[in-house]
């Protein structure tokens, strides 16, 4: 028997001897131990070679992954570019299907859908949305991305309105404003609209500087003051004054006065009001009027209250607005630690002839955090904003906050000394003969009572062509309707805001902050506000119509008419005629 | 009579327990890498397999937190100072608006410090505006001395991490290392914008 060299070699180092063929089975089944070794061995290297082969996959599969990630984002970015520009153009929101301005939009192999939205609401944004934010999903692959960006919506009829309230500026003194050290200005962040970064305006209607008093420690961070000069021709001249922290205003600032209501006719006057429970029809007094300490009045339905005297608000008391209320107080009002909360749908308007005094008092919007106490720090909850919340003084008195009050409105005293101090806060703004804010108070600009009507926008109807204030701005001299409805009527642009007796409504805000979209527009469909403030300003229009109607055959028949045909609300005469 | 053949019986060639010790080794160095993995119970070794993953994250869970991130305003290897937002409107940067990036070497953490807001709230004096030019890494380290700082964990488990410079001036180059391996992302802004001043 031929043995091979190899079995020789290995019989020579295991030491045996050639053995017949019978006793070499037993060795042949070790040799199967080795193969056996061997296999698990080609399976260790296979497994290991799987394992190496799996990472290198993973590794593949995530960079793919990011480089869809990447390219998805991308085409989101290129979505938002799309949509700001298909939105600048002439009726760039007619076209859009509900919120989706476009679907199914090829951009770079990406699926792109855009939608638009009303930043302050989360609902479809319209022409008339002050602000919008652009939401664009890109799809690539499988792979989504997001793509947001807000801003202001393009207003194509700007110059068709005018805001004549100055509400654009947080903090303006008709004669002067001084904020004192440790007092603060700032955007409310609360706000929704406090996301478009815009710098909070303040300083003096003259523009000069003169009157402006900032202490070396006020906080005016994000602040500009208003200066007299010619309105930034581009975006660097835009830039250069922003560095300087100026707004530059062509003109002089023009201020109408407070307007003071009329008494209601369906009242008859008595001679004191004591306001405590249910009150859901028009009251008047000649005397005082009074909240009894601790106690709680409810105002239901559209009601003005009228007292001759004085109002007092007394401690621990609460009124609450549950839908639209005009106070108008003849003499003195104080509110003595005491509030008057405005519910979600609600508006306040809060005339003084005058001394308006707040102390350790909260008005405005109702609080949804009932924890929420009088917070002067910037973080109360927006609940509505400053809208629906007015407070005019009317006469040339002095309008006080003092003991940490809170006013979550607007502050409209362009007659009247404006003193806020003892670590009080106003969400809002504040407008004043002269305005102080002493040591320790605070201003939060509530952003969404800027329409980008005003006195600081080019495009408005208070400017003319060649960039001149129009003169009928300024023959204005009250916010009241009369007033507003003949500046329609001469200009055929509409005022801002459309009536002054409906001011808190018709420029009505939402206390929306939720984030998710389906959520807000659930929210939205359960809410009237929107259409009270189309059924609102439809009024409006169809009183404007009718006067200018009734301007035209005044025109045309001079001496029948005798006047320019307006009706004159609010007179002295007409009160004593009731 | 002679005795009965005793059975032939064979030992291993060379060659045999070669393999099998070399085998017997492969195998016990891959079981021992196995449950080293368990035994060293490091989470973070076990969660961090790749280090791009994790600097991807982190630089997710800073785009969640500073959506609006403008710029790097300065940056050295351990950390970079960002321009996160114009929270105070005025295109210039504050205080409140800055957050910084720092790697805690000795805890394996990539983290993010911010001011505190309500720091801010008790002290409005604290609000400062810079201009470009200002050390903004001096002033984040006056903030964190005076402990007004808020910190947030952006990434943990990493072996080594350190910033370099970026080929824009508007970002930074974030190297990570973890499981032995490094990774670098780049951090940058989805719209840049430098301050106005």
């Amino acid at each position: 028997m031929i043995q091979s060299p190899s079995v020789r070699r290995a019989h020579a180092l295991t030491g045996s001897n050639l053995a017949p063929a019978s006793t070499r089975r037993p060795t042949r089944r070790r040799r199967g131990v080795a193969v056996v070794l061997a296999l698990v061995a080609v399976s260790v290297a296979t497994l290991l070679g799987l394992s190496i082969a799996t990472t290198r996959d993973a590794t593949v599969a995530t960079s793919d992954n990011l480089a869809k990630v990447a390219r998805a984002r991308a085409a989101a970015a290129s979505g938002v570019d799309l949509a700001t520009s298909m939105l600048a153009g002439e009726g760039g929101f007619d076209g859009m299907q509900g919120a989706v301005l476009f679907d199914g939009m090829q951009v770079n192999g990406a699926t792109v859908r855009a939608e638009v939205r009303d930043v302050e609401t989360g609902a479809p944004a319209t022409a008339g949305s002050a602000a919008i934010e652009i939401v664009v999903h890109s799809e690539y692959a499988g792979s989504t991305q997001t793509a947001r960006a807000v801003g202001r919506a393009p207003a194509h009829d700007a110059p068709m309105h005018a805001d004549l309230d100055c509400s654009e500026f947080a903090l303006l003194g008709t004669t002067s404003v001084a904020v004192e050290g440790e007092a603060h200005v700032g955007p409310w962040q609360k706000s929704p609209l406090a996301v478009l970064a815009e710098p909070v305006r303040y300083g003096t209607v003259r523009g000069n500087g003169a009157g402006v008093t900032l202490a070396s420690g006020a906080s005016v961070h994000g602040c500009v003051e208003v200066r007299r000069g010619s309105f930034a021709s581009d975006e660097d001249d835009a830039d250069a004054a922003l560095a300087e922290k100026l707004c530059l205003v062509p003109d002089a600032i023009h201020v109408p006065a407070a307007p003071v209501p009329e008494i209601p006719r369906r009242a008859s006057a008595l001679p004191s009001l004591m306001i405590d429970g249910l009150v859901s029809e028009d009251a008047v007094s000649s005397g005082d009027a009074r909240v009894p300490a601790r106690g709680a009045a409810t105002i239901r339905g559209t009601v003005t209250i009228d007292v001759g005297g004085n109002l007092f608000v007394e401690r621990g008391s609460r009124m609450y607005i549950e839908q639209s209320a005009v106070i108008v107080v003849r003499g003195n009002a104080v509110v003595d630690a005491a509030s008057i909360e405005v519910a979600p749908e609600g508006s306040l308007t809060l005339v003084a002839l005058g001394d308006l005094t707040l102390s350790a008092a909260f008005v405005g919007a109702a609080r949804s955090d009932p924890s929420e106490g009088r917070d002067a720090s910037g973080n109360g909850a927006f609940d509505g904003g400053a809208a629906r919340t007015v407070v005019f003084g009317a006469g040339n008195r002095r309008v006080l906050l003092a003991e940490g009050s809170v006013v979550k409105g607007q502050i409209y005293a362009p007659d009247a000394r404006v003193d806020v101090e003892s670590r009080s806060a106003v969400y809002g703004r504040v407008l004043g003969r002269e305005v102080v804010l002493r040591e320790g108070v605070a201003l939060y600009y509530d952003p969404s009572l800027d329409a980008r009507l005003g006195w600081t926008s080019p495009a408005s109807g208070i400017w003319t062509a060649s960039g001149e204030a129009r003169t009928e701005v300024k023959d204005v001299q009250v916010l009241d309707d009369a007033s507003l409805l003949d500046f329609a009527t001469k200009t055929g642009v509409e005022p801002e805001p459309a009536s002054a007796a409906l001011t808190a409504v018709t420029i009505a805000n939402e206390a929306i902050q939720i984030t998710d979209f389906n959520e807000r527009a659930e929210l939205i469909a359960t809410d009237d506000v929107k259409r009270k403030r189309q059924v609102l300003r439809t009024q409006l229009r169809e009183r404007a119509e009718e006067l200018r109607r009734r301007w035209k055959e005044a025109l045309f028949q001079p001496l029948e008419a005798g006047g320019a045909g307006f009706i004159q609300l609010g007179t002295a005469e007409s009160r004593v005629e009731q | 009579m002679p005795a009965p053949a005793r059975p032939h019986r064979r030992g291993f060639t060379l060659l045999e327990v070669m393999l099998a010790v070399g085998l017997l080794g492969v195998v016990g160095a891959g079981i021992v890498t196995f449950l080293g993995a368990f035994a060293s119970g490091s989470d973070a070794r076990a969660r961090v397999s790749d280090p791009a993953l994790e600097a991807t994250l982190a630089v997710r869970r800073l785009g969640a937190l500073a959506p609006d991130f403008r710029t790097v305003l300065a940056a050295d290897k351990d950390q970079a100072v960002l321009w996160l937002s114009d929270r105070v409107p005025s295109r210039t940067v504050h205080l409140s608006e800055l957050g910084c990036l720092r790697v805690d070497a000795a805890r394996g953490e990539l983290l993010l410090e911010t001011v505190d807001d309500a720091a801010l709230t008790a002290d409005r004096s604290l609000e400062t505006e810079f201009a470009a030019r200002d050390n903004f890494l001096a002033a984040v380290a006056s903030a964190r001395e005076a402990g007004i700082l808020r910190v947030r964990v952006l990434a943990e488990g990493l072996e080594s991490a350190a910033f370099r410079a970026a080929e824009s001036r508007h970002a930074v180059v974030l190297e990570v290392g973890a499981a032995g391996t490094t990774s670098g992302v780049v951090i940058t802004p989805a719209h840049a914008e430098e301050p106005l001043r």
